[in-house]
């Protein structure tokens, strides 16, 4: 196949790979947009999501039961550690940084103890093994999933944001939280519902992204960085800004892969070092 | 009278003798309380991505010095373990302060090239015996090999050499390969090992890969592979990396679009994370596997079961095998003294070992081993549930003196 004749598939796995992006970053884009609290623990709620799925699929030989009890149990978690942020209101943001930091390294250390140093393999569910024919090319049938889901879970993050009334109290308590408050809006309980979002959403990227990038105590790390990069590239905070960060990021890396691949490493870097020359508030980013 | 001189002098040899029991108990009480004991150094990786391996290493040597009741002449044996962390210079550090306090005079170190660096570079400075059980980089026993250094594993050159020859002579039917490259010094080390094999095979390269460390989406690469249509798909990637590559891999179908997959070096604990759907029908490198047919094996990974209750990583057989070669040198010699323990290991008397019969080469320190190519069962074949792989070929093809630039400059021993 000519390399021109290629581009197509690389721009349509691009944009497969933004979508995982997306997922990926949602939680974190969720929770700075609503709070301003740039969450370091993100990515090990992503792995301990993982490991969820792990357990329950051991346990129930059901992967998609992990689908809702991953979200589930990291909501939970997100609660607490949102109780524990609370008490750093008022103090200097790096707190925040240090604390959800310090989170992130308990809760690898809580998952080696648990789980072990060794990571554990779990397989892509039976009904999407395989591969689709486009004729063109073929592809993945878990990832075409994986695009479908990350658009539905998009669509109703978006509708539940911007059409719904308690989308409308979140809106109006980023903008300004005491005036929410004196209209009788309980502004605490509202963010620590969002906080618990967030982290549901990191547990669940890691559910989906478990059958193919396996399952093991360091893989919070890994996503971390990329999830950064797609909230800055995309805006600090914006949800549409998410979605074209992650777009973007997987388009550029794709087809980076097909024409220059060595400078696969550094390009997703030097992109988002350029959006900050260019646009230092990200691309859809309002801050 | 005479009777009470006889009572008194029947009393004095009862006291006499007496004496000389406790005296001899005490003597040899105090001797025993006096004896140095005998430090064995454990540097294995117990941190970070590679602390599972790493704990096999560990526990490989425990399995070694329990079998020897933790005694080498006579001597009590203190084995000191240290974390590597998988780094160079925390390698370093941590030795040199066990070989200064403690005055070791033996290590292990190994899972990770920089690590089998770094370490023979402590025991050239110091003069103390390194056993490398895992690294794979050939200057370990190369251009930066020491007198001081002995590696149980087969070096990237041999891998090279005998994952590709015997196998491609199996299958004449790959005419063609694409190759995927980790980006970083294993990689690029077996890549420019397997290169001229490749070529020599009469395979022709359709393309190449460097794919920089920690890359977690492989997808577009695999696109380009399958998109080439190689017959042969050569990855020459290690470690968390090559665990997602294989799953990619499997995810996307390239079993079906090429005649043979294979994964030159791998590891245990590495297939076990891969997984058996994504491990069915790929081929895979590697130094030893638990189920491989002969009496050393199958006794090893019984006591490694039963002490640890899972399967022994390759790394837990090199660690035990050097480290029980070391003790049982010792032994034979009935000197601890570094300097006859590594003439008589230059004597390259076979010894029975995991692969079968091996001995350390005298002039580079290599180990003389078998190498394998193991294939993914399908899980319907498993005879038991971690029974993912069966044995395709094997060989023992190392560099030759001409080959191999190493030359002891540390002879002075």
């Amino acid at each position: 196949m000519d390399i021109l004749e290629s581009v197509p598939i690389f721009i349509f796995n691009g944009i497969a790979l933004g979508m995982i992006y997306f997922l990926i970053a949602i939680g974190l884009t969720i929770i700075f947009g609503m709070m301003g609290v740039i969450n370091f623990a993100h990515g090990a709620l992503y792995a301990v999501g993982a490991y969820i799925a792990y357990t329950t699929t051991l346990y129930t030989g059901n992967f998609w039961i992990s689908l809702a009890v991953a979200p589930l149990i990291m909501f939970g978690v997100g609660i607490g550690e949102y109780f524990l942020l609370r008490s750093l209101y008022g103090v200097e943001a790096v707190y925040q940084l240090l604390l959800t930091f310090g989170l992130a390294l308990i809760m690898q250390e809580v998952t080696i103890f648990i789980w072990g140093t060794v990571g554990k393999p779990l397989a892509i569910p039976a009904i999407f093994r395989g591969a689709y024919d486009f004729g063109l090319f073929t592809y993945p049938k878990y990832r075409i999933f994986l695009i479908a889901f990350t658009a539905a879970i998009a669509f109703i993050i978006w509708f539940s944001i911007t059409r719904t009334k308690l989308g409308a109290m979140i809106r109006a308590g980023t903008e300004d939280s005491e005036m929410v408050s004196s209209v009788g809006i309980n502004i605490s309980r509202l963010f620590t519902l969002v906080f618990g979002l967030g982290a549901s959403m990191a547990g669940l990227a890691g559910v989906l992204a478990a059958p193919i990038v396996g399952v093991e105590p360091f893989m919070g790390m890994n996503i971390l960085i990329i999830s950064f990069v797609v909230v800055v590239v995309g805006g600090l905070g914006s949800f549409a800004g998410a979605i074209l960060g992650g777009l973007l990021i997987g388009i550029i890396q794709s087809l980076c892969i097909l024409f220059f691949p060595a400078a696969a490493a550094v390009i997703v870097f030097a992109f988002m070092a350029l959006i900050l020359i260019v646009k230092p508030q990200g691309l859809l980013g309002q801050i | 009278m005479k009777g009470r001189e006889k009572n008194l002098k029947e009393i004095f040899i009862f006291v006499a003798i007496g004496l000389c029991l406790i005296g001899t108990t005490g003597i040899s009480t105090g001797f025993a309380a006096e004896q140095k004991p005998f430090y064995f150094l454990g540097l294995h990786c117990l941190s970070g991505n590679f602390a599972g391996p790493g704990e096999h290493g560990n526990r490989g040597c425990i399995v070694a010095l329990e079998e020897r009741s933790y005694k080498v002449l006579g001597r009590p044996i203190e084995y000191l373990v240290r974390d590597t962390e998988l780094k160079p210079e925390a390698t370093t550090r941590k030795a040199r302060e066990a070989i200064e306090k403690y005055g070791v005079k033996y290590m292990m170190a190994g899972l990770g090239s920089h690590i089998g660096l770094a370490a023979i570079e402590v025991a050239r400075d110091k003069k103390i015996l390194l056993m490398n059980h895992s690294s794979g980089s050939s200057e370990i026993t190369g251009e930066k090999c020491s007198r001081f250094g002995f590696r149980w594993t087969n070096d990237n050159s041999s891998i090279a050499k005998t994952a590709l020859i015997p196998f491609l002579k199996e299958r004449k039917d790959l005419k063609t390969v694409y190759c995927l490259v980790q980006d970083y010094a294993w990689g690029q080390d077996m890549y420019k090992n397997s290169k001229p094999i490749l070529e020599q095979m009469g395979l022709k390269i359709l393309g190449t890969d460097f794919i920089p460390v920690g890359t977690t989406d492989f997808s577009s690469y695999l696109l380009k592979a399958k998109a080439a249509k190689p017959d042969f798909l050569y990855t020459m990637i290690y470690g968390g990396d090559q665990i997602i590559a294989a799953k990619q891999v499997y995810e996307f179908g390239m079993r079906k679009n090429t005649k043979a997959i294979l994964f030159p070096w791998s590891g245990t604990t590495m297939i076990h994370e891969i997984g058996p759907e994504a491990c069915e029908g790929v081929y895979f490198g590697l130094q030893w596997w638990y189920t491989y047919d002969n009496e050393y094996s199958k006794k090893f990974t019984k006591r490694f079961l039963e002490k640890h209750k899972v399967y022994p990583d390759n790394e837990a057989i090199g660690a035990y095998h050097g480290l029980k070669v070391l003790l049982d040198t010792i032994e034979k010699i009935k000197s601890d003294d570094v300097k006859q323990v590594i003439l008589e290991l230059e004597k390259e008397t076979p010894v029975d070992g995991p692969t079968g019969k091996e001995f350390f080469r005298k002039w580079d320190h290599q180990n003389i081993k078998q190498f394998f190519i193991y294939k993914g069962k399908n899980p319907k074949d498993y005879k038991f549930q971690e029974d993912y792989m069966e044995l395709v070929t094997g060989g023992s093809l190392y560099r030759t003196r001409e080959e191999n630039p190493c030359r002891f400059k540390d002879w002075d021993i």
